[in-house]
């Protein structure tokens, strides 16, 4: 059993196997049998914690995913590992999603990682960059000079919606 | 444009690091190939990741139209500007160019032309970085001012697919050409790739385009690496299609070593000719294929609407020993076919090949043939429906399916004595009974003694249709056949359109 204490300092006690989809845990540990002091992990707190649990704990007896190498078509990275479940779980409010992106980040999970991301990107699909802006609450911050410079597609794309 | 007031939602940029942002970047583009325009245009932040992020821009689609796709739809920019600056800020990547042409457009050719001709000169700036390259026009014209303008050399190319729209193409005409807009003789002309082209590392070549008038249609020298070859010519008749010198020089080189999949083909015979009067040919199905060498990886060959002069196809292959499967499409019947094919009796010449396929052949073409393969393991027959052979008008009448599969060739013996797996979908002949009619009797055949053929080997049956089949049919062919799977076609879902969907 490997047991972690979370930044609000509530403690979580699971098996190796799924402890160990976390590569950051699996460094911690060492790869060697039941750890007796709590894994300190001060940059996620519980609500988050449960959710990353919850999802390693689906994925524990799934095969290890291999090496995608570089230049791997990304509509086959995107593809791998996202089931109806995956899906159900990653339908959350925005600031949960990226405390999970952030934690798997954090915690080396790669394929939660790429579910998060995923998810993103899935709601940027088809929006204009002023719905982009307004969904993730962003700030124009264009400079003058950049505003000059956008002599490109990015320019045209906004003169549009103005 | 006025900044969107803050909300309470949480600011991304603030929340997220900027190598997440990235990765959401990239899985946006897999979503949306133009996604990265929109991405740089949310915040300075946001392009200034984007810009940083080459893989974000390798994948570049520009259009003829001098058209961007955004969510807001279309908006004018010119092909040569986004090609220009995608490959600047792709950097060092390689990158895969994708060249459109919308068809319901209508784009001068001269227009078309010169655009072309211009993308191809911008590529040429960046070549050594290009691993693909791919061009549809509607105008062969085009691709003949795109290739001229190419570099010789193509060091990292790996795809290439040079493709125009026939003339002929009856949905695609109406659109291209205005009224009063009459064919010219340069829409059928192909071009002339460079003796000189270099691509040492090519894997896949597809050409479509126009028929060589006159020209000699020379392919890239370096071809030891490629793998797959489709070459589709759209030749009015007589004009000497240069074919074979394409692969005389391809077998001369000895360079097609790792070539496992060629398809070559002529014009679709759907090409009604009254619908062009002026023009000075009548039939354009002639195709001069006679140059066949030994290829030592090929495993699948297709030939596509040639019907005549192809006749010496075979005959003058010497082997392909790793040939697993033939297929013919759109094919019509002409007598010399039948001796062509006959040399594929030659097992010495040909020992892997078990596998053939028919799709949209005359069925009298297929009478012809199936009795002259060699030993056949694998049989799929689709779209073969009514004789269309409209030069000369077939009176002979069809026989049924399990009687052509049990016909014997005098050397040959029964073919289809092996036969393991028989697909039969799409049309049918009326001959060979509707629906289930043709394939019940062709089982049926198993226990009787009809003139030495058994099917006794046959374990797969598929059977995709257009009539239903009723239960106590479907339970009958369960009965008698190991594997058997039923599909009725769904017409509403059925498109053969375009062909490189």
């Amino acid at each position: 059993m490997v047991t972690v204490v979370v930044s609000d300092g509530v403690t979580f006690t699971m098996e190796q196997d799924v402890a160990f989809q976390c590569g950051l845990i699996a460094d911690f540990a060492g790869g060697g049998g039941d750890q007796e002091e709590p894994i300190p992990i001060q940059a996620v707190n519980s609500t988050v914690m449960r959710k990353v649990i919850e999802y390693c704990e689906h994925h524990r007896n799934d095969p290890p995913q291999p090496e995608v190498p570089e230049g791997t078509p990304l509509e086959r990275k995107d593809r791998r590992g996202r089931d109806a479940w995956d899906k159900q779980f990653i339908q959350v409010e925005q600031e949960l999603l990226f405390e999970i992106i952030l934690a798997a980040n954090y915690l080396n999970i790669k394929p939660l990682l790429d579910l998060g991301c995923s998810q993103v990107a899935e709601m940027m699909k088809g929006k204009t960059p002023a719905e982009i802006q307004q969904m993730f609450n962003i700030v124009n911050g264009f400079t003058a000079d950049e505003e000059a410079q956008n002599g490109e597609g990015e320019e045209k794309a906004r003169n549009l919606n103005s | 444009m006025a900044d969107i007031p803050p909300t309470d939602l949480p600011n991304i940029n603030q929340t997220l690091p900027v190598e997440v942002i990235q990765q959401i970047f990239l899985l946006s583009r897999s979503r949306d190939p133009q996604a990265c325009w929109t991405l740089a245009a949310v915040c300075s932040h946001w392009r200034n990741i984007s810009v940083d992020t080459p893989r974000l821009w390798n994948k570049i689609l520009v259009s003829l139209d001098d058209r961007l796709r955004t969510p807001y739809g279309d908006v004018f920019f010119p092909g040569t500007k986004i090609l220009t600056i995608s490959l600047d800020r792709c950097k060092n990547v390689p990158a895969e160019v994708y060249i459109i042409k919308n068809p319901y457009l209508y784009l001068p050719r001269g227009v078309e032309s010169r655009r072309a001709g211009e993308i191809a000169t911008k590529l040429a700036c960046k070549i050594e970085s290009i691993k693909t390259i791919d061009i549809v026009t509607c105008f062969a014209t085009s691709i003949k001012a795109f290739i001229a303008s190419l570099p010789a050399e193509c060091p990292i190319l790996e795809t290439a697919r040079f493709f125009t729209h026939s003339p002929f193409t009856l949905k695609y005409r109406p659109i291209a050409l205005l009224p009063g807009d009459k064919l010219k003789v340069e829409d059928f002309l192909g071009t002339r790739l460079y003796e000189t082209f270099h691509a040492p590392k090519l894997k896949s070549l597809t050409i479509s385009i126009g028929a060589v008038h006159n020209q000699s249609f020379h392919v890239w020298t370096s071809l030891s690496s490629l793998t797959l070859c489709w070459l589709s010519m759209h030749a009015p008749e007589k004009t000497d299609v240069e074919v074979s010198t394409v692969l005389t020089r391809l077998g001369h080189l000895g360079a097609l070593g790792n070539l496992k999949y060629l398809r070559l083909e002529g014009e679709p015979r759907t090409v009604h000719v009254d619908d062009y009067p002026g023009f000075p040919w009548i039939r354009i199905l002639d195709l001069r294929l006679e140059v066949w060498f030994t290829y030592i990886s090929l495993e699948t060959l297709v030939l596509g609407h040639l019907s005549t002069v192809a006749s010496n196809f075979f005959l003058r292959t010497l082997a392909a020993p790793r040939l697993q499967e033939v297929r013919l499409v759109d094919m019509m019947y002409h007598s010399a076919w039948v001796n062509n094919w006959k040399c594929l009796q030659n097992t010495s010449n040909f020992p892997a090949l078990t596998r053939f396929s028919f799709d949209d052949v005359c069925p009298h073409l297929l009478e012809s043939l199936i009795p002259h393969m060699p030993r056949c393991e694998d049989l799929s027959i689709r779209n073969i429906g009514m004789c269309k052979c409209k030069d000369k008008p077939c009176t002979t009448k069809l026989k049924s399916l399990a009687v052509i599969l049990s016909s014997r060739d005098a050397n040959n013996g029964y073919p289809c004595n092996d036969l393991k797996s028989l697909t039969v979908s799409g049309e049918t002949p009326p001959e060979w009974g509707m629906g289930s009619g043709c394939i019940h009797e062709l089982v049926s055949f198993r226990n009787q003694d009809r003139g030495g053929w058994a099917a006794s080997k046959l374990e797969t049956l598929v059977y995709e249709g257009f009539e239903e089949v009723s239960e106590d049919e479907l339970r009958w062919f369960r009965e008698n056949v190991k594997n058997f799977t039923y599909t009725r076609i769904d017409l509403s879902r059925s498109s053969s359109f375009p062909p490189f969907a």
